[in-house]
Formats: structure tokens, sequence, C-alpha cells
């Protein structure tokens, strides 16, 4: 069941998609690939794909590229199960957003902003690990239970645990089918070639990478205090001392004039509306300590672990503060959630994508 | 540690049937070589004009003007900034241990040095001489990425690893300074250079053969992607790359 607040997020558009995915059952055909490897020779691109389906599968027997087989036909049969649930559960509630392998081109996703996240990339903004590491399985877990507050992301609250993990499990495959076609591409670009010799480089990195995403997140430097109005003070002027305000203005609007970057999707990104009251990444205290000791994956918001280690008091202050400015138009204003709003710039050529739908 | 751990992995990519190559500039060759323009060099405007009130932490960055270093163009037409390197080591080659450890500064709210060869492993400290934050932002495709704030003054230097080889430079920014922009390029072996200010490299303890090289500018991104030379053991190698000042376009913001 999908929750009320998905329904009235995406309100026609979404019915439509679901009804264009047809009556039969919702399996997807294939998944596509992407624009670097459609920018390869066709040889090469083969190359490539034929690597990429011996290690993630295809839509019909999806296969976790980190997971190497097992001599157990008991065990790899529940695993097979496991990520067709996964599958089913996507090409339910996610695909209309995500698109059928990831990418985030859904049938609804050019009226969406900001669009939704493209997984093949293997990056993840709302992570409890360090800047440029993988999410925690958990993290993804929170991520679908919480929502994505102020966008479209709808929180699955209800949703039972094993699809929510399956699911998730899902999510993951395709990152990593994303993540190594993504290399495979790369390196064949620059070569011209695939070397055999270094092909399992490619796919060990890739489980590698992962391989943490059920280790512990980040522990605070030091535990949490009460977050009193005294913090709050102290907050406000490490925020406006420790470099916050640089990218967050000193009233933490983001509307700094030449605060423009690029996000690692190609979206230009703006530092964060700090008292929009919506704070994307969760609303606890501890969420925010995150985002500020390790940033934020794909974005310009930097880690200050290394700026802040010798003050760990200052950080809990900050998050005092950010809190405080975010709460302050809770009452309020509200934007309503998954505003429809275009990004400011067409998306560069480059990334290979046609200009928003909703551009004025 | 890490650099310990780099190691072990190069070893273990060592493919035992070709012979191990010995390296040091004594049994290999070397190559030299000046990467040359052709045609008039274009006058760049800083990209901050010292004084600018309107600037981001002007008291800092508008102190002096900001070079614009995105076509540094030096005696004699020598290009500043080229990358010159094998994408890969030849194979059966055992690079040898990196020691060095590599500065980064920023200063003036320009990154120095502006374009730096790295090897996979080696521990890079980055500083900072300016009174004001900056972050360091790497773009790398292989490895992962880093953003690290750097706080005013940073002295002891922020410790930076990179532990994938990439097939070419990458960018490194800063996203508060929004101008600030660098190139790193990081291989697994140590042919690699970077043209001084008047465009001259050299590349020393290369095995014996014909190597293929690839050269890179920021504007011009490939100029080469295998230029041969054939090194002779213990024997010098002289090249002249040209490049039409057109292959160096300005790019676009
Ligand atoms: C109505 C559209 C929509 C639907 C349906 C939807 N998502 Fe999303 N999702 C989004 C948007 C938009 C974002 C990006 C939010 C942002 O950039 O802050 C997102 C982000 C994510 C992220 C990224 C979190 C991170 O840390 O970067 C994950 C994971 C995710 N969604 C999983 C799912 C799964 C699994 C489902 C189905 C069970 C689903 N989504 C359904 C729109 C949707
Ligand atoms: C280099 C610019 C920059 C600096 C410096 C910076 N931020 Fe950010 N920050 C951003 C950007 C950009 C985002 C939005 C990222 C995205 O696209 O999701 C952001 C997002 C955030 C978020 C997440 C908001 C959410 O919706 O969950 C918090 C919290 C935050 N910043 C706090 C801080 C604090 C506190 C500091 C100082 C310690 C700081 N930032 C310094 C650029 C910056």
């Amino acid at each position: 069941m999908v929750p009320l607040r998905a329904l009235s997020v995406v309100p026609a558009v979404f019915g439509l998609a679901l009804m264009s995915a047809g009556c039969q059952r919702a399996e997807p055909v294939q998944w596509d690939s992407s624009e670097q490897v459609k920018k390869l020779t066709p040889e090469l691109g083969e190359q490539v794909t034929k690597i990429v389906n011996e290690n993630a599968g295809s839509v019909l027997k999806p296969k976790m590229v980190s997971e190497k087989p097992v001599d157990d036909h008991t065990k790899t049969v529940r695993r097979e199960l496991q990520l067709k649930h996964g599958q089913d559960v996507y090409m339910k509630r996610c695909v209309q957003c995500h698109g059928v392998s990831g990418d985030g081109n859904g049938d609804v996703a050019n009226s969406l902003y900001p669009r939704p996240r493209d997984y093949t990339k293997g990056i993840f903004k709302f992570t409890s690990t360090p800047y440029g590491s993988k999410p925690r399985r958990d993290d993804l877990i929170a991520t679908l239970r919480r929502g994505v507050t102020g966008t479209s992301m709808p929180a699955f609250r209800l949703l039972p645990k094993e699809d929510i993990e399956d699911v998730v499990d899902y999510v993951i495959l395709l990152a990593q089918r994303g993540e190594l076609e993504v290399q495979l591409a790369n390196e064949a670009e620059a070569s011209e070639e695939l070397d055999p010799d270094y092909i399992s480089e490619f796919i060990d990195d890739v489980g590698a990478k992962w391989k943490d995403s059920s280790g512990p997140p980040t522990q605070p430097l030091t535990p949490q205090p009460e977050l009193t109005p005294e913090r709050v003070a102290l907050g406000r002027e490490a925020f406006l001392t420790k470099g916050c305000s640089k990218c967050h203005a000193e009233d933490g609007r983001g509307h700094t004039k030449d605060n423009i970057g690029k996000d690692a999707w190609g979206h230009p990104t703006r530092a964060a509306d700090l008292t929009s009251g919506m704070l994307r990444g969760g609303q606890e205290p501890i969420d925010i300590y995150r985002r500020i000791l390790n940033g934020i994956n794909g974005t310009p918001m930097p880690g200050f672990r290394n700026a802040l280690e010798s003050e760990p008091e200052t950080v809990w202050n900050l998050v005092s503060y950010v809190l405080d400015v975010s709460n302050r138009r809770r009452s309020g204003t509200k934007i309503p959630a998954g505003l429809i709003k275009p990004y400011s710039e067409p998306v560069p050529a480059a990334e290979g994508e046609a200009a928003p739908a909703g551009a004025e | 540690m890490s650099l310990r751990k780099s190691v072990g992995f190069l070893a273990a990519c060592l493919c035992m049937g070709g012979s191990v190559l010995a390296s040091g500039p004594a049994d290999g060759g070397t190559v030299v070589g000046k990467v040359i323009l052709d045609g008039t060099a274009p006058t760049l405007a800083p990209l901050v004009k010292s004084g600018d009130a309107n600037v981001k932490d002007k008291e800092v960055c508008g102190a002096a003007d900001v070079p614009d270093e995105s076509l540094v163009v030096g005696d004699k037409g020598g290009v500043a900034n080229v990358f010159v390197y094998l994408r890969r080591a030849p194979k059966g080659y055992k690079a040898p241990e990196v020691k060095d450890q590599l500065v980064l500064d920023q200063k003036g709210c320009v990154f120095l040095p502006h374009a730096a060869a790295i090897r996979v492993g080696q521990t890079i400290l980055v500083k900072s001489s300016d009174a004001v934050q900056h972050n360091l932002h790497t773009f790398p495709q292989r490895n992962d990425p880093s953003n690290l704030l750097i706080k005013a003054s940073e002295d002891k230097g922020v410790a930076l690893k990179y532990t994938k080889p990439e097939s070419d430079p990458i960018e490194v920014k800063c996203d508060i300074h929004a101008w600030m922009s660098s190139y790193h390029l990081i291989l697994d072996h140590p042919f690699m250079a970077v043209t001084d200010k008047d465009g001259n490299f050299k590349i020393e303890g290369l095995p014996a053969g014909t190597h293929e090289f690839r050269v890179w500018h920021e504007r011009a991104g490939l100029l080469e992607k295998e230029y041969k030379v054939e090194v002779k053991a213990g024997a010098e190698k002289a090249v002249e790359l040209k490049y039409a000042v057109a292959k160096f376009p300005a790019k676009k913001k």
C-alpha cells in the first residue's frame, strides 16, 4: 500500500505512470545501459554489457555484484527469491520515480524537483559514513522509513519489514550494477579496449566499496549534551566563524550570490536553506551532527571532522543552532512537500539529459 | 599505514610471467621534452582583481590578483601544467615505494600547485596559508571523492590520500571560492610529469622499449592518447610537442 503522503505529493502523473506500466505483472523488460556505454563503439559497448550481465545478472535473474556465488543450492535459491521480491516491491512502488534501472529517469521524474536519486552513480546523500563512502544498509532503510522531507520521496512507514529489507537490497544491486558499468565504460573509453588483466579489479572495487555497509555508523566525538539556548548562541557564533555562513549565508538561508555549484548528478546545487524547517537528511540531532562531521556525498557540503576535531563541543553547538533556525519557521510558512520547482539552469547536454520538462 | 597497503596491492598485481624490471635512472631510459604552443598565447584576465570589493572574503582573496591559470605560457611558448604520462606501467614493472610527501597549499585563494602528479598511496598534506576557510573537493572517477573543510591558516596539514589510479587528471575545487580549481593526476607508477613554467618535463627510469604517452591539458583535454617514444636503457631521448593555440579553447563556465 502506498502511503497517503506519496499520493498527495505526485497527484495525477503518479496514476498515469502506474497505468502505463500496463496491467500485466510489472516485470521490467530490460535494464537500460548508461549514457557512457552508449557513447562507446558498438563492440566495446557489447563487451562492457557482457561483463556487467555476468556480474549483475539480468532483470529476470538479478545478482548482487559484490556477492560471490556460494556452493549451497538452498542458500542460492533463497537469495534469488529475496532479490526477486525486492524487485517486485521496487517495480510497484519506486519505479515511476527512480526508473527501471535506477537511473532516476522514471516516468514522472521530469516533473519533480529535486529529481529522484539516480542510484547508478552509487552515491547516496543521507549516510552515517564519512564523505565518499557508501551508505550503510541501515541508512537506506532509515531514509525509506522517514522519506525525504521537502521532496517527493515518500515515507514508507507502513511497508512490512521484509519488503523494506528486500527493496533496499535491490536498490544496492542497481547501484552496484550502475557503478560497475560506469567504471568499465570509463576504462573502455580511456584505453579503447578492455584488457582482461584489469577487469577483475573493477569488479572487486565494487565489492570493496560496499563491504562496510553493514559496519558501524560514524560515532559522535563526544556524547550528545543537552541542547540548551546557550549552545544555540555559541552555535550561531561558530556558524559565522567556522565557515558555514560562507555557503549558507549569515542567516542560514543559503542565499549567497555566488553559491552555485553542481552536484555529482550534474544538477545545479545551492547550500540548503536551513531555515526551511525541512531538513532532508533527518531532524534528529545525530543526523545533523553527521551531516556536519561527514559532509553530504555528491554535493559541495564538506565534512568538518578535521576542522572541528580539536573542539568537539562546537559540533554540538552547531547542531543546536541548526535545529533552532530550522524549527523557527516550522509553525509558520510551510512549503508544500515536493514543490515543483524547475532547476534554474538547464542540465548540461554533456550529462546526456534533456532539459527538465518543468523548466520555464 | 595505507602506504604500506598500497605497496602490497601493487606487489599482488605483479605478473610473474614477465621479467621484473629494475627501476632507477641508472639502468632506465629518460624522456625529456617541451610542450610548445603554436600561435599567440591569449592574455587572460585575472579571475579576481586585486581590491575587488564584491568578492567573497575580499581581505584575503582580493588582496592581490588571482591569475587565470587555465593556460600558462612561458619562455619560447612553453606550456605549463601539461601532464605527460603512461596510462599504465609496463606489464611486469614493479614500482618503487613512494616516500615523498606532497604538500598542497592554498594561498591568496589559489591552489598551490595548480597541477600535481601524485602516486597512489602517497601522503598529501593539505595546508592553508589563508586566514579564511577553504574546502578541498575532489572529482575523481575511480577514487572515493573527498570534500574536506580546511580551516583558516591550517598549518599542520590535513592528510589526503588516493587509493586508486585514475585514467586522466581529475579536478580539485573549492566550492566556497568557486574560481579555485586545480588538477591531480593519480597513478600507481612513477612515469608521469607535469610541465614546468616553461613547458619542460622529464621522466626518468623508464624500462627500455617503446612507450605510449598520454598528454593532457585542462583546456585541451587529451592532446595525445598514444604518443610513441622509443626509450633505450641509460639513454636520454628528447621530444618536442607542439600544439596549435586553437586546441586550447577557453572552458565554458
Ligand atoms: C514520488 C517519487 C518517488 C518515489 C515513489 C520514490 N522515491 Fe526515492 N527519491 C525520490 C526523490 C525526489 C529523491 C531525492 C531526494 C533528494 O535529492 O534529496 C529520492 C531519494 C531516494 C534515495 C536516496 C537517499 C540518499 O541517501 O541519497 C533512496 C535510497 C530512495 N529514494 C529509495 C526509494 C525506494 C526504495 C522507493 C520505493 C520503495 C522510492 N525511493 C520511491 C522520489 C521518489
Ligand atoms: C562549501 C559550502 C558549504 C559549507 C562551507 C557548509 N555547507 Fe552545509 N550545505 C551545503 C550544501 C550545498 C548543502 C546542500 C546539499 C544537498 O544538495 O543536499 C548543505 C547542506 C547542509 C545541511 C543539510 C540540510 C538538510 O536538508 O538535511 C546541513 C545541516 C548543513 N549544510 C549545515 C552546515 C553547517 C552547520 C556548516 C558549518 C559547520 C555548513 N553546513 C557548511 C554547502 C555548505
